[in-house]
Order: structure tokens, then C-alpha cells, then sequence
């Protein structure tokens, strides 16, 4: 049972379906390019030949990544970070949001208050910096992991998606004897994939895309994490820039571009390819969060 | 008596998830700062890595004092700093060689200035680290903190005082007070004309002497398709957007550097102020209207502008002068079947001008302070003068003997590849000392190193003073009319084909009102409370 769409209701849907394709298109085009960069010879890339297809195609940018004995090692610190990041996000995450969920605790609408706090108010640069230092956290890969330990708004997410679960089966769990952990554990937690997925997600991808704290608390290049690594290859490409005003006899030889092009694909596509997997979940964790209040 | 038991619970766990990550927190803490050492120095974990080097060095060298330790931030220049502090064998033999045990902290190379001044702020001090002079950079955050070392170096510092030019030590003084350490300049001129001698050699024409005759060698090049395509591709002349300085030469043809600060009529006024801009902006004025200048020299990011001329396109542009061998080289590897020979030229002569031409000197390439809480001055002045000595600057553009060299039949055989495979390009960080005819010819023999003699000889033989050299940046608002005010209405009058007089109308009646008479007046006074 359609109805017919007016001439003027279908002239707006073509404007429509023509900005949306263009403004993907410009999302698009560089990611193509990159990945097509990549795969072609850096005579190529110099000559300015390659657009969104390869040219000379061939994998050797590829093959000098995966003997890039740094990169690896940047990787491997980019994957603890993440993996015993999230893992305590979760945690932290979890043991604030139900009690915080749970109408009969006094007081949680002061803690609530101070956490959304944080979120307007948020300690600037110097103070953090200071804190890590004192905390003996320089130079080690807890300074990427504590201080973001627990995010105000992923938690609030997760309460707001708590309150939603019918309190009667709390109910029911505590007259059957359970203690508050394993109901929180065996009933909380299984009733919210969604929010968990989404959470999950969030914390993933934020530890995986962070760069800066590392740049500022790490100055061990063997705990250097992925983006940062990245970073510094293409900070390297630009390094003409950087030597404004150092005239000093040494080569300006820059890794080749290929070479960055091809880095930033494998650092990218790890974390690129857990979307289609969760996403599904992702979408509904999303909505329910932000609806409801 | 239930919710009550909750709680308890609920912090039992806190404590136990905050207990175990404050464990594995410190736990990793030691672990890392014993193998990089680059734990800050006002922790207790200095201690321990002391102890550590010292038993790890007791078998080859058996000291009898410990040697003192001092803690140095750097730059890495963007390049790879080992791992392992304690195991390298560069690091080592520095230590060794300088008896200072040397604690060096590497700091990513794009963010330093913002990064070091984050360390400030929040009270970490090294007690020396690298800058680029005391008006910029690191040290332009922390003058009050540096410790002036005239006496020092009086006392400690032979080299330095035998190595270095007093034009750099005036880079780091005020008021009488040395307040660092200047790595001199290895040039003059700080920028030099570059051209496609294989593309003059071709057209039989020589390197041009006036601003005509380099006119007609850019149209030369943009007529004979040189590069052979078939196409009209070439490009006589590219630069970078915004007036950039790589094209300081362009206006040094005619003695002048926009932001440099010149007489004229009892004031001191910024290059692009004075009437004689009117002759270079017209030279740019032609090469755009008659499509030698790049078309796009508005918008060129430095990545762009190198791409252009590494595809060996492009005919003419401007750089630094040590860059004389390095650009050559990243030319002919990117493009190797044109036979390119990319060479350094002596400035050409501005059409009615008889005065120095070329670029601004300059005097110090970086400089390294040393901190009011340092505990141990000497041990820095004592390193930094190590560095100057011959060992030291051998050390640092060279490396160590079997790892980056070997020397047969007297000779120094250096081998590059080294540098890479063994991760010592960082030392580039610590290369104090200026022009050094043994090592250089080291490091490039052959035609790398006529290349680069070339370059620094023009540099030497050309150039002109700024009076505004060690003038201390003012604030954001004169900064900015000093390096961006001129440049819109320059770049109208060029893509436009205005007449050229225009430029002092604007000077004149726009600019001066809009904060030129302010700069004016700032620079003006301290040329005169300070030469």
C-alpha cells in the first residue's frame, strides 16, 4: 500500500539521494586512495598517477609493513591497550552503572550529579599530566589505560539502559536467594547485549584511536602504540615543515609514501572490520541509550 | 541489614580492582624504566638504573667514582631512538667517552615546543634540553630558568670556547648572560637558488648572473619541453603557499627578506615594507602573467611542492643550502630516467640593485640550556664541551668506528645504510659543532660532497644582515602583522597584474594604520636599545 510520492515530494528525493552520494563520495574517495596508494609503486605515487585504482600494482609496500619489526611491536602494544583497556572499562563501567540504575540508593542523584560534572568540567592538560606523574604512571602503558578507566557519558548510557529493565525481575532473583553480584552478572548483564556490544565498541575504538596521551606520557619508543607510531611516519613525511628554522647538513629522506599508505591500512583495518560484526548490535545499543531518560 | 552488605561488597571489589591495577601499574613501572631509562629524574628510579649501569660497566671499566648523571630532553628529529638505553652501543661509548652518565629523553619531534612546555608547567625540569635559541622554541617558555654559564664555560669549556663563533654565542645572550649553548650555523645565506643543470646544460645556456637572465632561462624552460613528454608540463619556477620561505631568495635578489628588519628613513621596518619590494614583487608579478611561476604557488603544501619537483618537472625553486645533496638525491631516485642534475646557484642580481643579495644569515642551527635546578652544571658544560671536541664531532656526524665506520688506509670509510640498520640517526640531535671539512667529506665523498661544498660556498659568499635577528617574538597580534598582513594584497597585485606602485599606496595608507606603525615603532626601539 504505497502512496504515490508527488512531483515535488520526488524532485526533493533526487536532490536528496544526489547530496547524500556526493557528501559519501568525498568520505570515500580518499579512503580509496589511500588503499589504492598502497598497492601501487612509489614511481607511480611521485608521478601523481594513482587516483582511486592502482597503478603497477603490487604488494611490496605491503610485504616492508609486515617486516617492519617497530610497527609490530607498536601493534602488539596497540592490542594490550585495548584488550586490558576495555576489559577494565567494562568492569569499572558495570559496578558504577547498576547500583547508580537502582531507585532505593540514597544519594544517587549527588554521585550521578558529580560524574556528569566531570563531563562539563573537565580537568585541562597540566593537572592530568601531573597527576600521572605523581601516580607513577610515566612512561608505562597504565598511563593509556587508568586515567580513561571509566567515561561519564558511556556510563550513563549504561544506567539509563539499566533503569529500563523491569525491576521485577530483581525481585523475583533476590527472593530466590541470589546475591546482587550474580544477579548483576547472570541477569543485568545477559538482558543488555545491546548496551554491552555498544560500550564495548565505544571503549575498543577509543583506546585503538588515541593518540595523545601516549604522545605526551610515553617517551619509550618501544611502548609507542599504533597511532602513535603513525603519527610519527607521517610527522616524518612533513618534517620539511618541521625544520623551519634547522639548517642542519643531514637528508631530508622521508619514508616512501607507499609505505605510510600501506601502514595506515593495516593499522586501519583491525578495528574497520569489527564494525559489520557488532553493528547490528551497535545501532539498537545506540538508540535505546540516547531515547530514553 | 541486605542493602548494607551490598555495599560492602560493592567496595570490597573497588579496593580489590584498584589494589591490583596500582600493582601492575608499578610493577610495569619499574620494569620499563630499568630498560629505557627514561624515568624522570626526580623519581627514585634514577637511583636504581644507576646501580644498574654501574654493575653492567664494572667488568670492561672499572671505575672508581661514579661517573655523574645528567638528564638531557631532545627532539628525536623524527627518527627511531632505541629501546634500550643501557644496551646500545652509541649510547655507551657517548657516556664513556664524555664521563657524564648521559640520560637521554627523547620527545617526539612534531609537538616538542608544546610538549616541553607541558613538562615545565607541571614542574619537571631536565637539567638541559634542546631549543632553537632563547627567543624561540623550549627556551622562550623558561628564560627566567635558564642558568646563565658564562663562568662555566669560562672554566670547563675549551671547545666551546675554540669552536664557537661569537655571532652564535650573541644567539643566546642577554644581557651579558650566556644563557645556553649555540650549535653555530653551518651556513651563511640561509637560502639558495636551486636549478636543473642538465635542463641549462641542454638549452647550452649558463647559470643566469642578473634577474633578466634568469627570466630568460625560466622561459627557456617553459618553452623546450625539456623533461621530453611531449608535453608543456614543465614548470620554470614552484613554491609554497603563502609567500613561504623557500622563496627567500626570490626577494633576495634585490638584499631583502620580509620579515627581516631593515633601515630606512630612521626607522626599522619589516622587507616587505620597504620601497624596494616593489621591484622583486614584480619580477614574481611576471613569471605568474607569463605562466613561469607555478600556477598553484598560492596553495602548494610542502608534501605537493615536493612532489612536483621530485617528478622532475620543475625547473627552479629555492631551499636551504644544506639541503644542496639531499634534494638532488631524492630527485634522481624518484625520477632516475631524465638524468636529472639538480644544482645550487649563486643568487642572481636584481635589476638595479648593487647592494649584498641572497638571504638573511643564519648564526646558530639549534642550542641546548641548562636549567636553574640542575644539580650538577658542570657535568653538562663538561658534556656539551665533549661534544665540540674533535672525538665529539666525529662522534655525532659519524658515529662509532666499526658500527657507522671503518677507517682504511687512514682514510674514513662511512657507510650510511648503518645509520638505519642500527638506529643511531638520532644522534643528529646532538651535532653541536658548525662546518667540519673532515667529517663532511666523510660522510658524502664524491659528487654528494661537491654538491654540498657548493652549496655552502655560495652561502658563505652571499647574504645580508637582519637587524631584528635576536629580537625576541613580540605578541601574537605584531607577529601577525609582521608574517601575514602583507601577504593577500601582495598575492592580488601578482595574480591580478596590478602595477607594482600600488604596493606603496598600501603600505602607505592600509597597512601602516592597521598595525605596521605599531611593529614599526617595537622594532625600531629595540634595534635601538640593543645594537
Amino acid at each position: 500500500m504505497k502512496i504515490k510520492a508527488s512531483l515535488p515530494e520526488r524532485i526533493f528525493d533526487v536532490f536528496n539521494i544526489i547530496i547524500l552520494c556526493l557528501a559519501a563520495l568525498t568520505i570515500i574517495i580518499p579512503v580509496l586512495h589511500v588503499l589504492a596508494g598502497s598497492l601501487s609503486s612509489t614511481n607511480a605515487l611521485i608521478h601523481s598517477k594513482v587516483g582511486i585504482f592502482p597503478v603497477d600494482f603490487n604488494l611490496d609496500n605491503y610485504f616492508l609493513v609486515m617486516q617492519n619489526q617497530v610497527f609490530w611491536n607498536s601493534f602488539k602494544v596497540s592490542f594490550f591497550v585495548v584488550a586490558v583497556g576495555t576489559a577494565l572499562n567494562m568492569v569499572m563501567t558495570l559496578v558504577t552503572a547498576y547500583p547508580l540504575s537502582k531507585g532505593y540508593l540514597k544519594g544517587r542523584y549527588a554521585i550521578l550529579l558529580f560524574i556528569v560534572f566531570t563531563m562539563i568540567f573537565s580537568a585541562p592538560m597540566i593537572p592530568n599530566y601531573i597527576l600521572v606523574k605523581e601516580l607513577g604512571l610515566m612512561n608505562t602503558l597504565w598511563s593509556l589505560i587508568v586515567p580513561p578507566a571509566l567515561s561519564a557519558f558511556n556510563l550513563i548510557l549504561c544506567v539509563t539502559f539499566f533503569r529500563s529493565l523491569p525491576e521485577e525481575l530483581f525481585e523475583a532473583a533476590r527472593v530466590d536467594g541470589m546475591s546482587e553480584y550474580r544477579i548483576l552478572w547472570k541477569i543485568a548483564v545477559p538482558l543488555s547485549m545491546p548496551i554491552m556490544v555498544t560500550l564495548i565498541l565505544f571503549y575498543a575504538v577509543s583506546h585503538w584511536n588515541s593518540y595523545f596521551s601516549a604522545l605526551i606520557y610515553i617517551t619509550n619508543r618501544s611502548l609507542y602504540p599504533l597511532q602513535l607510531y603513525l603519527y610519527n611516519l607521517l610527522a616524518e613525511a612533513n618534517a620539511l615543515d618541521n625544520y623551519r628554522g634547522i639548517s642542519m647538513v643531514e637528508n631530508w629522506n622521508t619514508s616512501p609514501q607507499g609505505l605510510q599508505m600501506a601502514s595506515i591500512v593495516v593499522a586501519t583495518a583491525p578495528i574497520v572490520m569489527i564494525y559489520p560484526f557488532l553493528q547490528k548490535h551497535f545501532i539498537k545499543g545506540a538508540l535505546i541509550g540516547s531515547l530514553k531518560e | 541489614m541486605n542493602r548494607n552488605k551490598i555495599w560492602k561488597g560493592f567496595a570490597l571489589v573497588l579496593a580489590l580492582v584498584m589494589f591490583l591495577s596500582a600493582c601492575a601499574g608499578s610493577g610495569s613501572t619499574t620494569n620499563s624504566t630499568n630498560s629505557s631509562n627514561t624515568g624522570s629524574s626526580n623519581t627514585g628510579s634514577t637511583g636504581s638504573t644507576n646501580t644498574d649501569s654501574g654493575s653492567n660497566a664494572a667488568p670492561q671499566t672499572p671505575e672508581p667514582a661514579e661517573p655523574p648523571t645528567i638528564t638531557v630532553y631532545a627532539s628525536d628529529f623524527a627518527k627511531v631512538t632505541p629501546t634500550d638505553h643501557d644496551a646500545d652501543p652509541t649510547i655507551q661509548y657517548m657516556r664513556e667517552k664524555s664521563g657524564i652518565n648521559v640520560q637521554m629523553v627523547f620527545v617526539a619531534n612534531s609537538n616538542y615546543t608544546e610538549q616541553m612546555q607541558l613538562k615545565f608547567a607541571s614542574g619537571e625540569y631536565p637539567d638541559a634540553f634542546q631549543s632553537s635559541g632563547i627567543n624561540n622554541g623550549a627556551a622562550a617558555l623558561a628564560v627566567e630558568m635558564l642558568l646563565p654559564l658564562n663562568d662555566l664555560i669560562e672554566q670547563y669549556g675549551p671547545n666551546l670556547k675554540k669552536n664557537i663563533p661569537q655571532e652564535a654565542w650573541d644567539a643566546v645572550t642577554l644581557n651579558g648572560q650566556i644563557l645556553g649553548i649555540p650549535a653555530p650555523s653551518e651556513v651563511k645565506s640561509s637560502r639558495i637558488l636551486f636549478i636543473r643543470k642538465d635542463w641549462l646544460d641542454k638549452l647550452g645556456l649558463d647559470y643566469p648572473k642578473t634577474s633578466e637572465e634568469y627570466l630568460d632561462v625560466l622561459r627557456a624552460f617553459r618553452d623546450n619541453d625539456l623533461n621530453g613528454n611531449g608535453e608543456k608540463d614543465e614548470i620554470p619556477f614552484s613554491t609554497r603557499q603563502g609567500f613561504n620561505w623557500v622563496m627567500d631568495a626570490i626577494w633576495g635578489m634585490w638584499g631583502l627578506s620580509p620579515s627581516a628588519g631593515f633601515e630606512y628613513n630612521g626607522e626599522v621596518i619589516p622587507g616587505f615594507a620597504h620601497p624596494r619590494f616593489k621591484e622583486p614583487l614584480r619580477f614574481v608579478q611576471t613569471m605568474y602573467q607569463e605562466g613561469l611561476m607555478d600556477s598553484e604557488f598560492l596553495t602548494n603544501s610542502s608534501s605537493i611542492w615536493a612532489q612536483k619537483f621530485e617528478s622532475g618537472r620543475v625547473g627552479s625553486y629555492g631551499y636551504m643550502p644544506s639541503a644542496a645533496w639531499a634534494f638532488h638525491k631524492r630527485m634522481v631516485d624518484a625520477t632516475p630516467d631524465q638524468g636529472i642534475n639538480m644544482m645550487t646557484m649563486p643568487t642572481p642580481r636584481g635589476t638595479g640593485w648593487d647592494g649584498p643579495v641572497g638571504a638573511t644569515f643564519s648564526t646558530i642551527s639549534q642550542s641546548y640550556h641548562v636549567m636553574n635546578t640542575a644539580k650538577d652544571p658542570v657535568a653538562v658544560v663538561k658534556f656539551f664541551d665533549w661534544l665540540f671536541s674533535e672525538e665529539g664531532q666525529i662522534f655525532t656526524d659519524l658515529g662509532l668506528e666499526g658500527l657507522n665506520y671503518k677507517i682504511e688506509n687512514g682514510k674514513i670509510v662511512y657507510d650510511e645504510a648503518t645509520e638505519v640498520e642500527h638506529e643511531t640517526q638520532w644522534r643528529a640531535t646532538l651535532k653541536m659543532h658548525g662546518h667540519n671539512p673532515v667529517t663532511l667529506e666523510a660522510k658524502y665523498p664524491g659528487e654528494a660532497g661537491e654538491k654540498l661544498a657548493r652549496g655552502l660556498e655560495i652561502s658563505h659568499s652571499e647574504g645580508f644582515d637582519s637587524l631584528t635577528l635576536n629580537m625576541p617574538p613580540m605578541d601574537a597580534e605584531l607577529q601577525n602583522v609582521l608574517f601575514n598582513s602583507w601577504q593577500e594584497r601582495a598575492a592580488e597585485i601578482v595574480v591580478n597584474n596590478e602595477p607594482v606602485e600600488n604596493w606603496d599606496k598600501f603600505i602607505e595608507e592600509v597597512w601602516r594604520k592597521q598595525g605596521g606603525n605599531d611593529l614599526i615603532k617595537a622594532m625600531t626601539d629595540w634595534v635601538n636599545s640593543n645594537k
